[in-house]
Formats: C-alpha cells, sequence, structure tokens
C-alpha cells in the first residue's frame, strides 16, 4: 500500500531556474560584445578565407589564398635536409673525416664561363669540389642541439624550484599569516609570472650574450613564478586540523610546514615539477628564435637563410620529442602517486 | 620519562567573542585543580571548543586571563607552556598521507632544534619514547609505517593520543576525542586516556557529547551552554532533569540566574 503523500504547496517551495530574465540579458550583452569585437579582429574575414578554402580544396580548385600559401610552405619544406655536406680542403682530412658509417666523398666539378677582364675573352674555368656527405649529419646536429634544448629545461627547473620552494613558503597565508611577508612574496610571485619568457630571454640575451645561460634564466625565472603561486595556493588548501593539531603541540612555522604541510601537499608539488620541466622543454623549443640557445636558434638561424628542408627537419624533431616528453612524464606521474 | 604532577587550569571571567559577532564563551570563571578528569558536557556551539583552545593559545580571549598551573597563558608564555599541553583532537588532526612514525614523533616537534626537524632526523630517545607511547596504546609494529589515513578510527586516535602523550605532559585537552567512533571504541579510548594521564598525574579536560560515557569516566562534570557553565558539579549531581535542561531548546528552561 502505498504511502500518502503529503502534497506541498508548489508556490512556497522555490527551485533555482537555469533560464531567467536575468541570465537572458547578460547572453544577449555578450553577444553583442562578441559580434563587436569579432569586427576588431577579422573573424568575418576569417570565417569566408577558411570556407573558401574547403570549398577549394574539396573541389580541387587551387583559387583560395589560404590553399596557396599552405602548398608553398609544404613544397618548400619538402624533402627534409638529412644529410650534411661539409667541404673538404686538404687530401689529408679524408680518411679522419671518414670514420662516421655511411659516410663518403663526392668530388664534383663545376665548369663556369667567365669574361677575362684583361683580354675581353671568354674563359672557362673548371672548379673541383671534394665534400664529406654524412646521409644522416644533419639529424646528428639536431639531435645534439635538441639534447642541449632538454639540458636547459632541466637547470630551468632547477632554478625554478630553488626559487619557488621558499617563495611558496612565504606567500602561503596558512603558514605566515596575512601580512606584509605575504603581500610582498605574491608580488614577487605575479611579477615573475607577468613577464613572458620570450621578452625577458630577450633582455638574457642582452645582459649574458647568445646562448643557454639567458634561456635557463628565462624559463627559471617564469617557472619559478608559476610553481611559487601554485605551492602557495596548495599549501592554503591543504587540511587544516593537522597544523593546527602540530601548533598546539608547540611546534613553530617551519616543523608545521615540514610535518602537517608538506607530506599533504607533497604528491601536487611533483606532479607540477614534472609539468613545469615538461613545458621547459616545450618552451626551450621556442625561446632560441631570440638567440637564447637550443633548438630554436638553429630553427631561426635556418629559417632566415631559407634553408626550409632544414626547418622541416627540426620541426619533425621537435615534435617527437614533445611526444615522447609527454609519455615520459605521464609515466612518471603514475609511478609517483 | 619522570613523572610530571599535574597542572591546575583558571578561567578568570573570560569572554570571547568571534570577529563576525558570535559570543562563544561570556564573563566564564572556572577553576579545575591539578590532577582532575572534567568532562565539558553541552550543545553544539556552546563554547567547549573555544575554551578548550584558549588554553592552548589556538584563540586568544577578548577579555579576561586563562591561567594553566598559575601561569597566564599569553604570547610570551605559550610556547612554554605548550610544552607541558597535550592536544587530542576531534577528527584526530593526524596527517592522512604520513606514516604512523611521523605522525607519533611530531608530538616531540616543540623539543626539536629547527634545523634537526627539517632534516626530518630524530634522537634514539625519541624513536623508543615513541615506540613506547605506541604499545601503551595498544598498536603494533607494524603499524609504524602504514599511514595514518590507512587505519581505522580507532587506531588513529590511538595514533593521536600516543603523539599527545610524547612530551609526558601535564595538562590533556580532549575537543570530542570519541565523535565518530563506535560505542565500544569510544569506551577504549576514553580509559585509554584516562590511564595515561593518571600514570602521569596529568589533568585532563575533555569535551564530549555521551552523557552516559561522561558519568563513567569524570571526576568532574562541566556543563556549558551560550558560553556559560550551568553545571559544576560531580557525576552523581547530574540528573536527569539537568541533563535535559543542558540540551533543551526551549530558552525558559534555563534556570534565570544562567539566561
Amino acid at each position: 500500500m502505498m504511502a500518502r503523500i503529503n502534497r506541498a504547496n508548489s508556490g512556497t517551495w522555490q527551485f533555482p531556474q537555469l533560464v531567467t530574465a536575468s541570465r537572458l540579458f547578460w547572453v544577449a550583452v555578450l553577444c553583442i560584445l562578441l559580434l563587436w569585437s569579432g569586427r576588431a579582429t577579422e573573424m568575418d574575414r576569417a570565417f569566408v578565407m577558411t570556407g573558401q578554402a574547403i570549398h577549394a580544396a574539396a573541389t580541387g580548385q587551387k583559387d583560395s589564398q589560404v590553399v596557396n600559401g599552405f602548398s608553398q610552405i609544404a613544397k618548400s619544406l619538402w624533402p627534409l635536409q638529412l644529410e650534411s655536406r661539409t667541404e673538404l680542403h686538404q687530401q689529408a682530412d679524408q680518411p679522419a673525416a671518414l670514420a662516421l658509417p655511411f659516410s663518403h666523398i663526392e668530388t664534383t666539378s663545376r665548369s663556369s664561363q667567365s669574361t677575362d677582364p684583361v683580354t675581353g675573352q671568354v674563359v672557362t674555368t673548371n672548379q673541383t669540389k671534394t665534400e664529406l656527405v654524412v646521409p644522416y649529419g644533419y639529424v646528428l646536429v639536431v639531435v645534439s642541439k635538441l639534447i642541449e634544448t632538454i639540458q636547459m629545461a632541466i637547470w630551468a627547473t632547477l632554478i625554478a624550484l630553488i626559487i619557488s620552494l621558499p617563495l611558496g613558503f612565504l606567500a602561503a597565508r596558512n603558514l605566515m599569516g596575512d601580512g606584509f611577508i605575504v603581500g610582498l612574496a605574491r608580488s614577487l610571485i605575479g611579477l615573475l609570472r607577468a613577464i613572458p619568457e620570450l621578452v625577458s630571454a630577450l633582455f638574457f640575451v642582452v645582459a649574458f650574450g647568445f646562448g643557454p645561460i639567458a634561456g635557463i634564466f628565462a624559463l627559471g625565472l617564469h617557472a619559478a613564478g608559476f610553481l611559487g603561486k601554485f605551492f602557495a595556493d596548495d599549501s592554503e588548501n591543504a587540511d587544516i586540523k593537522p597544523q593546527e593539531a602540530l601548533v598546539a603541540l608547540g611546534a613553530n612555522t617551519l616543523k608545521v610546514a615540514r610535518f602537517a604541510v608538506l607530506p599533504q601537499v607533497l604528491p601536487q608539488y611533483i606532479a607540477y615539477s614534472l609539468y613545469i620541466l615538461d613545458r621547459n622543454i616545450r618552451m626551450a623549443t621556442v625561446i632560441g628564435l631570440v638567440g637564447a640557445g637550443g633548438i630554436g636558434q638553429e630553427l631561426k638561424g635556418r629559417f632566415d637563410m631559407y634553408d626550409y628542408g632544414h626547418v622541416a627537419t627540426i620541426l619533425v624533431a621537435i615534435f617527437i620529442l614533445v611526444v615522447l616528453v609527454d609519455q615520459l612524464s605521464a609515466s612518471i606521474r603514475k609511478q609517483l602517486l | 620519562m619522570s613523572k610530571a604532577a599535574g597542572a591546575s587550569i583558571q578561567f578568570e571571567k573570560v569572554s570571547k567573542r568571534f570577529s563576525d559577532g558570535t559570543v562563544a564563551l561570556s564573563d566564564l570563571s572556572l577553576q579545575v585543580p591539578a590532577g582532575t578528569f572534567c568532562v565539558l558536557l553541552g550543545p553544539s556551539g556552546s563554547g567547549k571548543s573555544t575554551l578548550l583552545r584558549c588554553l592552548n593559545g589556538l584563540e586568544t580571549p577578548s577579555q579576561g586571563s586563562v591561567y594553566v598551573d598559575g601561569t597566564l597563558v599569553n604570547r610570551n608564555s605559550i610556547k612554554q607552556l605548550r610544552k607541558e599541553i597535550g592536544s587530542i583532537h576531534q577528527q584526530f588532526g593526524l596527517v592522512q598521507r604520513d606514516q604512523v612514525a611521523n605522525n607519533v614523533l611530531a608530538g616531540a616537534l616543540s623539543k626539536l632544534p629547527t634545523w634537526q626537524a627539517m632534516l626530518g632526523c630524530y634522537p634514539r630517545a625519541l624513536e623508543a619514547r615513541a615506540a613506547e607511547m605506541l604499545e601503551q596504546v595498544g598498536l603494533d609494529p607494524v603499524h609504524l609505517h602504514r599511514r595514518a589515513g590507512e587505519l581505522s578510527g580507532g587506531q588513529q586516535q590511538r595514533v593521536g593520543i600516543a603523539r599527545a602523550f610524547m612530551l609526558a605532559p601535564k595538562l590533556i585537552l580532549a575537543d570530542e576525542p570519541i565523535a565518530s567512533l563506535d560505542p565500544k571504541t569510544s569506551y577504549d579510548i576514553l580509559a585509554l586516556i584516562r590511564e595515561q594521564a593518571q600514570a602521569l598525574g596529568a589533568t585532563v579536560l575533555c569535551s564530549l557529547h555521551q552523557v552516559d560515557l561522561a558519568r563513567v569516566f569524570a571526576d568532574r562534570i562541566i556543563g556549558l551552554k551560550a558560553g556559560r557553565v550551568v553545571f559544576d558539579g560531580a557525576p552523581s549531581d547530574l540528573t536527569a532533569d539537568m541533563v535535559g535542561l543542558l540540551y533543551g531548546h526551549d530558552e525558559s528552561a534555563v534556570a534565570p540566574e544562567y539566561v
């Protein structure tokens, strides 16, 4: 037998509604703002051009500006530059240079015609060029640059950790109260985070010269701000009960941080640090564009010399590295947490 | 560890008003002699926790003075006093992710130089003391390296008790130590606290919601309501009417002099 349900007066029980007049108003305002900003950022043109490109690609026509642009890039990137050629000037160099497997020596002769300025006659000269060809030589160069990039990322992560651990501690309100020190530490963290790596790398390149030092400092300082903020926020979100328990038992702030906060936040700290390492490797490839060492510097150099085959090799190599790092950090994270 | 005598407690016209306007304690005066097992009863929000937190310096009274063993509790004295006060907490206050060993040893942090604590290296004597305490609260060596969060509620509170007794305190403050524990475990935990305190001669101030258990364990019961003492006496004096008055919702049920 069903129990008799006492029907509540539906007028007095007001449940939250999804669609309300004020929400509709704000959605309308948002739409108008987006339309206005879409004009300013040429989103309408982007839409039309993308549509044309898709149409052109689908029908096989080649009259789209976008399709033409991309196919031009694709043509110049192909084929990938894998081999390296080094000109040999002395016969004595040859045996030593052939130490690498599959390397060989190519001799090309070229004849060129020029007009002798004295006699006015056309002269044909034959030039022979002896080159050491290593079929995978440029790949080796890229790999060594990638290793330099990874080393930059590791050092930048180390610097970031050394700065951010004490900074995060000083910026945590649960440990340091809500006074001047926390304000100062939070401002410093904000400052470090506010300066993008590319910008600070420009300054460091001026100060320390071209090369990895500038890149490491630029990446390290930005990451220090990032980690400091997350360390401080996590510390503030940690369970307060063990902290109070240790305070009541007479532990000072450092001891509370070490024994009541650190054990709680350590897994997240490790996760953030791994993410920063991952991010630093990706950013280290970009930061080289301003001359701060690593693969990016090589990329920029080749791009400026229109060596698009080399550029393509570098891009493929960066892609492979990023995928590998992603897999690696995922598996480390799984093991540690 | 040498036997320490208990500490006496004195509240002199203590009031505590929080910044949001809540009045937790209102003109409360109280004296507990050394070595007493004193239970605080009262509905939620009656000021039991605040009273305890004024003793270990987690709260500062808005008015009035609190004395532990004759020493005024203030910013200067609290560092020294906390070495002699053991606190046991509702929900245990353990670091769930950390090993039992570290949780218990943390009870001795106030005795350890900071640099040594940072490295996490405890002297042998403290480790021996922690082992002794864990044995006394009924835990096994296998528990030492388990994470606190993996233990049952009763076992976690045993760890909490071992931590509180690490430095052989003169005063034990227990804030609803058996909340969320089953009746049998609750009884065992209170018995353990009383037994450990008696061995040291320590004073115990323990807030509870279980009137029957309060009657069993207390030398003295203090009833709090709205930040005032409405009952103070031996367990035998706590009549059913008194309990009704203590937990009654009807304000008129409270004797006029206490309103």
